[in-house]
């Protein structure tokens, strides 16, 4: 009878003490991941999907068309190198480069914008000034990068993950350019072209950088 | 004034030379590693004495004498590879090099020790003087952290305190092994930094506010900080003031080895946390002064445009006056008006703090202000002179009449010159200057088409008055038309902000009243004084929407 019991709660744990034990969502991200945490301000911030299976859009995301121009549908990959993120890539560059300084979520909006409601753990920094010649420079330095002389070593620039609107905005697409057109290596920027509209779609989580509380929408 | 000194010296002093966040950083986490060197390498240098892991210990110190020597070099002059750059501030040097002179002697009482050439004075130097260098290196830690005044933040102590507890966990092992060795004078000691060693574990955990310290709420620190805990627990119970067996003190060597790589990994988790806070702090601050700067461009191009609708509202009420309606309002509207547009001009020029304007640097722009200038000197007399005569200056009004036109095109060619001047390339950027430069124009047609219909009214060359009110009137209708529904051509685009859509249905229901009545040819009195009256009230509501454009984003 002993070995039993034993036999039955070694087995419990070899079918995963951590999902036995983990906190438990009706809604999760994957099948292995209810949610990640990431790091603002040395508090910790859940990124997670709503949790009512009937919620729906209620903001302006829930408009499908915009007047062009401007507002034109971006390319998959509108810069040639520069990888596209989805949804999974963004919250697992969140949960990987974010938490260990390894690497800077953007959010390439007008700071009007990005004080309503942004990915957690996102910076702003509004495309219009990556092309301010008055701010570039200290821009880059903070993102990592050296300058040695007339030139800039980007060699431990952190990795750059830039959003806007969504894929009918062009925000993003503007800022990727400008940080090409200022030396940064493409292989250090990723483009999530969702942006906010399709992180709201699949109900995952907004917050306010200014209350610093989460966005209910 | 007050925006742009606070955003030059934003840029002045985030612009300034000298190292970064993280250089600073990694050079205050290797000025702190020194301290727990000392402390390592004094307790291998008893290792050795007492002849515990005697191989291992001594191949131990001797690296630790590298490192520690490199390290002390490298911040003096740099080292690529450590990562560090040469220190600037002279106090910090003079501090640096006073250790290092210092440091010469106990490496040479470490080298005798690996040698085999110890005596017990060589022990009791190493006792006495690791206290010393370690008090001397956490005054050049401190300095350090000084220096980093620009972006102070509260939870930095748990770099520091997390980097001390590696130097205690050497610590404690040194004074143990010292009781081992004899000095019975030892035990307080140890059970000081016991006591600290404990405190500090605690503090990190859930806060201490005499040590400074916040509770940390980062979980994935938080479950190293409880695994140390554990460690701590085992290793504490070695670390008593006793004689050991060999064994025990093999073992106490191996949890204060184990208890100080994991406070190392924490402390390097605090740096990467508190990093990125620097990081998104200096970054928001670069991104508040260009914020400031671009609503500054909106706010001049806004002044610039009501300055137009200055120019027609003046012209309107000097006819007003001439005509006796609201005689003593129209008065005090006059002397408002010209105020304004003065207090204005002049502020374009030379800057003004009560309306927000920074003193003109642009050549091209002081240029097109003394434009301005030239034609409001003799117009700002004229109108002087009606408000003198309660409206009784025939001459006076004519000037008013005739030149009011050509002060409004120079006006308007301010207007375009601030935005020439304030392009951003970009088509958002662009498109929202153009709605503020084009809905705050509508404001000066309202103005412009008043006057118009009064000099028909009047019988001032009634045929060409009645050709520009006409002209006044689409221009106003069409524009109207492209704020509210868009225009490509013309670089608007359509408002979705629910606000913003909400005042021009405000504005075109007012207009849809006001627009037949200004095309009738002969109006009675009463539908001339509705035009009287309803037009500063179409004047306000389209600065309400203008006012909007400038803030309200649409995207």
């Amino acid at each position: 009878m002993r070995s039993f019991t034993a036999l039955f709660f070694l087995m419990i744990w070899m079918l995963g003490a951590n999902s036995l034990f983990a906190e438990k969502l009706k809604v999760n991200i994957t099948k292995d991941l209810p949610y990640v945490d990431v790091d603002v301000w040395g508090v910790p911030v859940r990124i997670q999907r709503i949790q009512d299976t009937h919620h729906k859009l209620r903001n302006s995301y829930i408009r499908t068309s915009r007047p062009t121009p401007p507002f034109y549908i971006q390319k998959f990959q509108p810069i040639p190198g520069i990888e596209t993120y989805g949804e999974l890539e963004t919250i697992y560059f969140i949960r990987d480069k974010l938490n260990s300084d390894q690497g800077l979520l953007i959010d390439g909006r007008m700071p009007q914008w990005y004080k309503q409601g942004t990915i957690p753990g996102a910076m702003n920094i509004p495309f219009s000034m990556l092309a301010d010649k008055r701010y570039t420079e200290k821009i880059l330095s903070l993102f990592g990068a050296q300058k040695k002389g007339d030139k800039w070593d980007f060699s431990k620039a952190l990795t750059i993950l830039v959003f806007d609107n969504g894929p009918w905005c062009q925000q993003a697409v503007t800022a990727i350019k400008h940080l090409v057109a200022l030396g940064y290596p493409k292989e250090k920027i990723k483009y999530y072209r969702g942006g906010m509209q399709y992180w709201q779609i699949v109900g995952l989580t907004v917050f306010n950088p200014i209350t610093l509380k989460e966005v209910k929408y | 004034m007050t925006r742009l000194l606070i955003a030059f010296f934003l840029l002045f002093t985030l612009g300034n030379a000298g190292p970064t966040t993280s250089e600073l950083a990694k050079d205050i986490n290797l000025a702190g590693k020194q301290r727990m060197l000392i402390q390592r390498m004094s307790k291998e240098a008893l290792m050795v004495a007492l002849h515990v892991n005697e191989q291992e210990a001594k191949k131990d110190l001797k690296k630790d004498m590298e490192l520690f020597s490199r390290t002390l070099q490298g911040l003096l002059q740099g080292d690529k590879e450590l990562g560090l750059v040469p220190v600037e501030d002279q106090k910090i040097k003079e501090a640096i090099s006073d250790l290092q002179k210092r440091w010469a002697p106990f490496k040479q009482a470490l080298e005798k020790v690996i040698d085999g050439n110890f005596d017990k004075k060589t022990i009791e130097y190493i006792k006495k003087n690791n206290l010393d260098l370690l008090k001397r290196m956490n005054a050049i830690v401190e300095m350090y952290v000084a220096l980093n005044k620009g972006a102070k933040i509260k939870r930095a102590q748990a770099i520091n305190l997390a980097g001390k507890e590696r130097m205690l966990s050497q610590k404690i092992a040194k004074d143990v092994l010292l009781v081992q060795y004899g000095y019975k004078d030892q035990a307080p000691i140890l059970r000081e930094d016991k006591k600290l060693f404990a405190r500090i574990l605690h503090g990190l955990q859930k806060g201490d506010k005499k040590l400074g310290l916040e509770e940390t709420k980062l979980p994935w620190i938080n479950k190293e900080l409880h695994k140390a805990q554990k460690m701590w627990q085992e290793y504490e119970k070695l670390a008593v003031p006793k004689k050991l067996s060999k064994e025990k003190l093999r073992a106490l060597v191996q949890k204060s080895n184990l208890l100080l790589s994991q406070m190392d990994k924490i402390t390097k988790m605090y740096e990467k946390s508190i990093n990125r806070e620097k990081r998104a702090r200096a970054l928001s601050q670069l991104v508040s002064s260009f914020e400031k700067q671009e609503q500054e461009a909106k706010h001049i191009i806004n002044l610039a445009g009501k300055q137009r609708m200055l120019t027609q509202r003046m012209s309107k009420l000097a006819l007003m006056d001439a005509l006796n309606i609201d005689k003593q309002k129209t008065q005090k509207l006059l002397k408002n008006s010209y105020q304004l547009y003065d207090k204005t001009l002049r502020g374009f020029l030379v800057g003004d703090k009560e309306l927000q304007l920074p003193p003109a640097k642009n050549e091209v722009i002081k240029k097109e202000i003394a434009k301005v200038q030239e034609v409001w000197k003799p117009f700002k007399k004229s109108v002087e002179q009606v408000l003198a005569s309660q409206g009784k200056d025939p001459n006076a009004l004519a000037y008013i009449i005739a030149d009011n036109e050509e002060l409004l095109k120079r006006s308007n060619d301010l207007v375009q010159t601030f935005k020439k001047e304030y392009a951003t390339h970009n088509f958002l950027e662009d498109a929202r200057k153009e709605i503020v430069d084009i809905a705050g124009r509508q404001r000066m047609l309202t103005q412009k088409m008043t006057k118009e219909k009064m000099l028909v009214t009047l019988g001032i060359d009634p045929q060409t008055n009645w050709k520009k009110m006409v002209t006044t009137v689409e221009l106003f209708d069409t524009s109207l038309k492209r704020l509210m529904y868009g225009d490509k051509k013309h670089y608007i685009i359509k408002p979705t902000n629910p606000k913003l859509v909400a005042q021009y249905k405000k504005v075109a229901s007012l207009w849809q009243e006001l627009k037949p009545l200004y095309l009738k040819k002969k109006n009675s009195p009463k539908e001339l004084n509705r035009i009287i009256q309803k037009n500063p009230i179409l004047l306000k509501e389209m600065d309400k929407a203008v006012k909007l454009s400038e803030v309200v984003l649409e995207y």
